[in-house]
């Protein structure tokens, strides 16, 4: 689901040990443009970012981040943190043109 | 015409001229024998190369349906991996159009007279996007030394046109991918010019590029006026850069600098 034309790239396994470290990649396709560069017409190219990328995990929002236009194109993110318990894994993206993405994961955790 | 060359350009290919040398020795090598440790990690990460990224968007186009009634490229063809053997060929000379082909045109051309749609313009997201999965559904396979006999005074014409010197610096392809190779350009290492990681993700442009807009991209390093996409020299030139790589295995999408 998710109202963003760019493609995502999103890698979290299904299951995992209770108390294990999980790791989710992401990698998003983004021309991340600063609105500080000159175009060939001489003109400046209006900025164009991601602006806040939102992870949560059951009901507990495990990474909420504003993005600034330091950041590459196409940018690739990781983060981890510990399974405890069965939930939905959600994860929300934002750009300054009103584009969305939310793109939801079952994981389960086993004993 | 005998352009002059520029000081600094002088100086930044004769500061580093050492280490061209030093690597001047040896068969021909993909770009990727050229890159840092840290691009080659990215280009043969299953997950981060950005390239993949186009792949999966090229998957997603070739199995839809244009417009309604129209059938999609899998329609026709089944798996992209069935086209696999052809990439490496590529451009190759139609013997009915009396015209050398590559896969950007091809594609093109199914999707003008097959699927009765506009072609995807060159560059393109669409155009770049199937090319990849098609090109990327054939990496392993070496390109292919094979020309048709009437093909013959093209690849000519294409190696001229790599040997020739020009833009207001004077300098020929070959005086940067034979000579040069090795040596240091502006943070970039020379490679040998090879095409088997086409398209490649490229940082310095922040994205995805062809084939010709590579070649856009040296002739305007020199300040030497660039071919259109598709132009004629350009697919010449190609085809005598996969007779020249051949034996090299295709690796796109292919990360570089
Ligand atoms: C001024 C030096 C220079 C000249 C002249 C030049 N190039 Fe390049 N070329 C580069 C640099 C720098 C790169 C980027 C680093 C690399 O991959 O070699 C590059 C990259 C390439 C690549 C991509 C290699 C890869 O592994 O992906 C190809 C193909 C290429 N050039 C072809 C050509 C052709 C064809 C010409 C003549 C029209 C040409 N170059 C002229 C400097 C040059
Ligand atoms: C209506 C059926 C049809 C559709 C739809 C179609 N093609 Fe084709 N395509 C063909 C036929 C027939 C050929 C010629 C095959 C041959 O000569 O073996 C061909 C040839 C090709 C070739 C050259 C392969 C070769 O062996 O010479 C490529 C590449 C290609 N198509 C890509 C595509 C792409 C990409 C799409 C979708 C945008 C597409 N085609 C849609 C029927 C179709």
């Amino acid at each position: 689901m998710g109202t963003l034309s760019l493609p995502v790239r999103l890698a979290l396994p299904e299951e995992a040990q209770a108390g294990s470290v999980v790791s989710l990649r992401l990698l998003l396709q983004h021309p991340m443009e600063t609105g500080y560069r000159i175009g060939e017409d001489g003109a400046r190219i209006p900025r164009h970012i991601l602006t806040t990328l939102r992870v949560s995990y059951g009901n507990r929002m495990i990474a909420n981040l504003t993005l600034r236009p330091a950041i590459a194109a196409n940018p690739y993110l990781a983060l981890s943190f510990i399974a405890d318990q069965t939930g939905l894994v959600t994860l929300e993206v934002e750009d300054d043109r009103g584009a969305k993405l939310m793109e939801t994961r079952l994981l389960t955790v086993v004993p | 015409m005998h352009p002059r060359r520029s000081p600094k350009w002088c100086l930044t290919l004769c500061l580093t001229l050492g280490v061209g040398l030093s690597l001047s020795a040896g068969a021909a090598q993909s770009g990727l024998a050229y890159l840092g440790e840290e691009l080659k990690a990215l280009q043969a990460d299953p997950f981060a190369n950005p390239g993949l990224l186009w792949v999966d968007r090229g998957a997603a186009l070739w199995q839809a349906s244009p417009a309604p009634e129209v059938p999609a490229c899998a329609s026709c063809h089944g798996a992209p991996e069935s086209l696999r053997e052809v990439i490496p060929t590529l451009p190759r000379w139609n013997a009915a159009t009396q015209r050398l082909e590559n896969l950007e045109g091809l594609i093109r051309q199914c999707q003008s007279e097959r699927q009765h749609q506009p072609p995807a313009p060159f560059e393109s997201e669409a155009l770049l996007a199937l090319t990849t999965r098609l090109a990327h559904g054939a990496r392993g396979l070496p390109l292919s030394a094979a020309v048709a006999p009437e093909a013959a005074p093209a690849l000519a014409r294409g190696e001229a046109f790599f040997r020739e010197r020009r833009g207001q610096l004077g300098l020929s392809c070959a005086d940067c991918h034979e000579r040069y190779k090795g040596a240091r350009l502006r943070g970039d290492r020379i490679s040998e010019g090879m095409i088997n990681g086409f398209p490649i993700y490229r940082l310095t442009w922040q994205t995805l590029g062809s084939r010709h807009r590579m070649f856009r991209w040296c002739n305007e390093a020199v300040r030497a006026e660039p071919y259109p996409f598709g132009a004629g020299p350009y697919l010449e030139l190609e085809l005598f850069l996969r007779h020249r790589g051949a034996v090299i295995p295709l690796e796109t999408p292919a990360v570089r600098r």
